[in-house]
């Protein structure tokens, strides 16, 4: 019996102008996703080559080591990025290192190209959180009221269909009609990627499936959200109205009102405030130092480059000194501003999960590495980099980097200096957060999506078991 | 006879679920929206307010008028309240000295990334994707419906003009769609003015402009309604063609038309921009040095041989040349650093306007596209403003750093407090440091003044899309009419 009422289901579906029209525009939209995504990954692959290339240009033809000055890194695009934006799009890139202090991010593609931020770009959390869920509201709003004010639904029950079944039936066959078919457009989209010359590893083969994964979910939680309005309404037109509502309040409206809510209780400090308190110490530590400065002797010496020498370690020794308590405070700044960043994204992200398109949407950026631990984890994947980039360079040059004054000496009979190899750079190698660590941060929205299909399922089939079928 | 038609139209319309629905949808989002807006906006003057007044203070503790540095900061637009556009996209402030070119950066939405996960909602927004979806609710079955009920071949069996007939529809449904939104909207706008943001003159002109294009925007989308109502036979078949129509032009067309413009011109990082810059700042610097020891190894020819007191009466008469000829010589280096990086800037700036023209151009085949730059123009919050403040901050750096020059000028010889070293055969390496002067006088510094766009500046650069947007609905409409005329009404 189950399997004839999907079966009846399914041909209902597939036969319909709606299924053809719908899976059409999405499976176009798919494909055109995973194209687009595939482009947009090349070209910021060339990019970021390009940007590296010039950084280490510039230092061609140094004969000192002490004259490398700005070496920048750049936080590298991910293949997955292009698929699911997240926030890659908004935190800054690059970062210009001076072997010492705090990092900051810079130069982020919104901020560069702003025409982009206008109307973003086309990803799949866009497509399955805007355009499936609208989809699938139109192929199941109906599902119940639209058989009964059809006439057909009291004609299947004068027969002895259980109802459970029935209601069982309804769902797979929804699901299966219009779900699967999907997959052909994901499949090609992922085989795309590939003949376009996007490799992916195989984490990040595991990370997409579970996008997908998470896409479908949600999907199905629409379809069963439309399937229960369809039982508790007896009108097609007045469940797809209150479907509509629903999708505007989930889609568009908690999400937003939870990161405002949060973003009132929770008072973050902001950078501003902290860079200038940073720059008042800096002050402080610097007029100290001159008096220090001041009370430097030369002894009388005539060897300039001795002088040089004794001078350069006296100013790399205070140097330290007032790096190490700038770095103190900066530290301690920096960690009450992220505890209460985290404080304020803890509430907003856990109130915005009474939307399940936040919790979608939670999911794939988080799968995807483009959430918004993104920032932080290149901050401290850059600060990493740093300390190698301190220690090769104070074995190159005897001292540590962004001492803030450095002496050169010249004079007529010295040899012509070799010029530096900005190849002897330690490389700063990006790694993306583990994939069980991704796996663990979505479990939390993936389950909640299995959740609220459940939920609206059991809500749709306890109230069909007392449906009036006339 | 229309004003009956009207008035049955919107009676059907006001009588039914779907219009009280959507009435409460748009009134709660409405005051949703506008309320976000005046926090944000409100949050980002604090934020502005308090970060300029920070830079000022370390400003006023400065001791030197060398290598002086300040910061432009962008201020907050009064209109983002309506529609936000790139504001929180953009860099919220740029350095100003000699060797860093200008750029913007330190978004709202880079520093605090959680505000860039579910972004912003604004009036700008729910007009182009809600209530468009709305228009398309109440406009889907205006024509097949009535057929499908069998009431059309009835009103028609009366002597009924078709015109009269197909206007009376987009009027009723026009109205009922837009009258209702008008109390959310004044209520929006009390609230806005209560929360106390101040709009002058020019901003309500721009905000009366905005809502001008919002509705002719929707009016579009009531027009197409009627059109693909009187095109298919079934409601349901109208219906999905409008949802299919929906997606792709508000969701779909824009992103795909930006898309395609940065594949066809491409444009370099400014990352890799700012390599090459460095690459020639590294190149003219070794130039400088190599300039430099020239003039000290020319100076010390001079003093050798001298005794000490010749040759310290020798710096006194020559330190003020000296400085002057150091001095003329590291400016003659920032300038042509800021002249190859702003030449660097241009180039880019120029590939990437080549490449927003295109973006603009393709999208614009979209009402949707047509419609948001428009809104954005009106209330300044357009991609357009990165280049705008950057071009007024680049002026402002001129006359920061000019003043700079000129009280350092006027400050002579005592405001040197640096560092000084000097090798001689007979008192060897001696080295100084300068004394520590008073807190320089700023209060006379430039101001860096925002750039505020006039109504008629904006006015006219809306134009295009304005009269896009026109063309757009009335083509819906002698389209919507056309089809009409040869409807079947059975």
């Amino acid at each position: 019996m189950l399997k004839l009422i999907i079966h009846k289901e399914l041909r209902e579906i597939i036969a319909s102008p709606k299924f053809v029209a719908s899976f059409a525009v999405t499976a176009i939209l798919i494909l055109l996703t995973f194209y687009v995504g595939a482009q947009n990954h090349r070209l910021n692959v060339s990019r970021y080559e390009a940007a590296k290339t010039a950084n280490l240009r510039k230092m061609e033809g140094l004969t000192d080591w002490m004259r490398v000055n700005n070496h920048r890194i750049f936080l590298p695009p991910q293949p997955l990025e292009s698929l699911v934006n997240g926030v890659s799009n908004d935190i800054g890139r690059t970062t210009t290192l001076h072997g010492r202090g705090e990092l900051t991010a810079q130069s982020s593609r919104y901020n560069e190209d702003p025409l982009f931020a206008v109307f973003r770009f086309l990803d799949l959390d866009f497509v399955f959180q805007i355009v499936l869920s609208l989809f699938a509201i139109l192929f199941a709003f109906d599902a119940i009221n639209g058989e009964k004010e059809r006439g057909t639904l009291r004609l299947t029950f004068a027969n002895d269909v259980p109802r459970a079944t029935y209601m069982l039936g309804k769902w797979i066959g929804a699901f299966l009609s219009v779900g699967v078919p999907l997959l052909i457009p994901i499949l090609l989209g992922t085989l795309m990627l590939p003949l376009m010359g996007v490799t992916l590893s195989g984490a990040e083969w595991v990370r997409l499936a579970l996008i997908v994964l998470a896409g479908l979910l949600y999907f199905g939680l629409f379809l069963t959200l439309a399937l229960c309005f369809s039982v508790y309404t007896h009108r097609a037109s007045n469940a797809f109205l209150g479907l509509l509502v629903t999708w505007i309040l989930v889609v568009m409206i908690i999400p937003r009102s939870a990161v405002l809510l949060a973003g009132h209780a929770v008072d973050v400090p902001t950078v501003d405030a902290l860079a200038f308190q940073k720059a008042q110490q800096r002050s402080q530590l610097w007029r100290e130092d001159r008096e220090k400065m001041r009370n430097f002797s030369t002894l009388g010496a005539s060897d300039a480059e001795k002088v040089m020498q004794r001078f350069n370690a006296f100013m790399s020794e205070l140097s330290d000194a007032r790096q190490e308590k700038m770095d103190a405070l900066a530290s301690q700044l920096n960690s009450q501003r992220r505890l209460k960043q985290n404080a304020q994204a803890r509430l907003a992200l856990g109130l915005a999960r009474l939307s399940p398109s936040a919790v979608f949407s939670l999911a794939a950026s988080r799968l995807a590495d483009t959430d918004l631990g993104m920032k932080s984890h290149y901050l401290d994947e850059a600060t990493g980099y740093q300390s190698s980039y301190a220690g090769f360079m104070k074995e190159k040059t005897g001292m540590n980097m962004g001492s803030g004054m450095v002496i050169f000496t010249t004079g007529g009979d010295e040899e012509e200096e070799k010029a530096i190899n900005p190849g002897e750079l330690p490389v700063f190698d990006y790694t993306p957060t583990p994939l069980t660590e991704a796996i663990n941060g979505a479990a939390l929205d993936l389950g909640l999506l299995v959740i609220f299909n459940l939920l609206f399922f059991a809500g749709a089939f306890v109230r069909f078991m007392r449906y009036d079928v006339r | 006879m229309i004003g009956t038609l009207i008035e049955k139209e919107l009676k059907y319309i006001l009588m039914g679920p779907k219009f009280a629905v959507t009435f409460l949808i748009c009134a709660v989002l409405i005051l949703l929206s506008l309320f976000i807006g005046v926090q944000d906006y409100k949050a980002s003057m604090r934020r502005y307010e308090a970060a300029v007044a920070l830079n000022d203070q370390h400003l006023a503790e400065k001791t030197s008028w060398n290598h002086l540095s300040t910061r432009a900061f962008r201020r907050p637009e009064a209109m983002q309240v309506f529609a936000v556009g790139v504001a929180n996209d953009l860099g919220r402030f740029s350095g100003v000295d000699a060797r860093t070119p200008v750029r913007l950066d330190h978004s709202v939405y880079a520093d605090d990334p959680l505000f860039a996960v579910f972004r912003f909602l604004d009036l700008g927004f729910i007009f182009q994707v809600v209530l468009s979806l709305f228009a398309v609710l109440f406009t889907y079955n205006a024509i097949n419906g009535e057929r499908e009920m069998g009431t059309l071949k009835l009103t028609l069996a009366n002597d009924i003009p078709r015109t009269q007939f197909v206007l009376a529809k987009f009027a009723g449904s026009w109205l009922a769609l837009v009258i209702p939104l008008l109390i959310p909207l004044l209520l929006g706008l009390l609230m806005v003015l209560g929360l106390g943001v101040s709009l002058a003159g020019v901003h309500w002109a721009k905000l009366t402009a905005f809502f001008g294009v919002s509705l002719l925007y929707l009016t579009f989308f009531v027009a197409l309604g009627v059109l693909v109502s009187g095109l298919t036979r079934h409601a349901s078949a109208s219906f999905l063609i409008l949802l299919v129509i929906w997606v792709s032009t508000v969701l779909v067309a824009p992103r795909v038309g930006m898309m395609l413009a940065a594949k066809i011109h491409p444009a370099p990082s400014v990352a890799e921009v700012d390599g090459q810059i460095d690459a020639y700042n590294k190149e003219r610097w070794d130039t400088y040095m190599a300039e430099l020891e020239t003039m000290w190894q020319r100076r010390s020819a001079v003093l050798e041989g001298l005794d000490d007191e010749a040759r310290q009466a020798y710096r006194d008469d020559h330190e003020w040349e000296w400085m002057e000829e150091g001095d003329n010589a590291r400016k003659a280096v920032e300038a042509d650093q800021q002249a190859f990086a702003q030449k660097m800037q241009d180039a880019l700036q120029q590939q990437k306007r080549r490449q927003e023209g295109l973006a603009l151009s393709l999208s614009r085949f979209s009402p949707a596209s047509v419609y948001l730059h428009a809104a954005m123009n009106l209330a300044g919050t357009h991609a357009g403003m990165k280049h705008r403040y950057e071009t007024a901050i680049r002026a402002y750096q001129q006359a920061f750093l000019a003043h700079a020059d000129e009280m350092k000028k006027q400050s002579g010889l005592n405001s040197h407090n640096g560092f000084s070293i000097s090798v001689s055969s007979d008192g060897g390496v001696q080295m100084s440091m300068g004394e520590e002067s008073q807190t320089i006088d700023v209060s006379t510094m430039p101001r860096f003044l925002d750039p505020v766009p006039s109504f008629s500046t904006v006015f006219s650069q809306s134009t295009m899309d304005m009269l896009l947007l026109l063309a757009f609905t009335a083509a819906a409409l002698i389209g919507a009419y056309a089809v009409f005329m040869r409807y079947d009404v059975r």
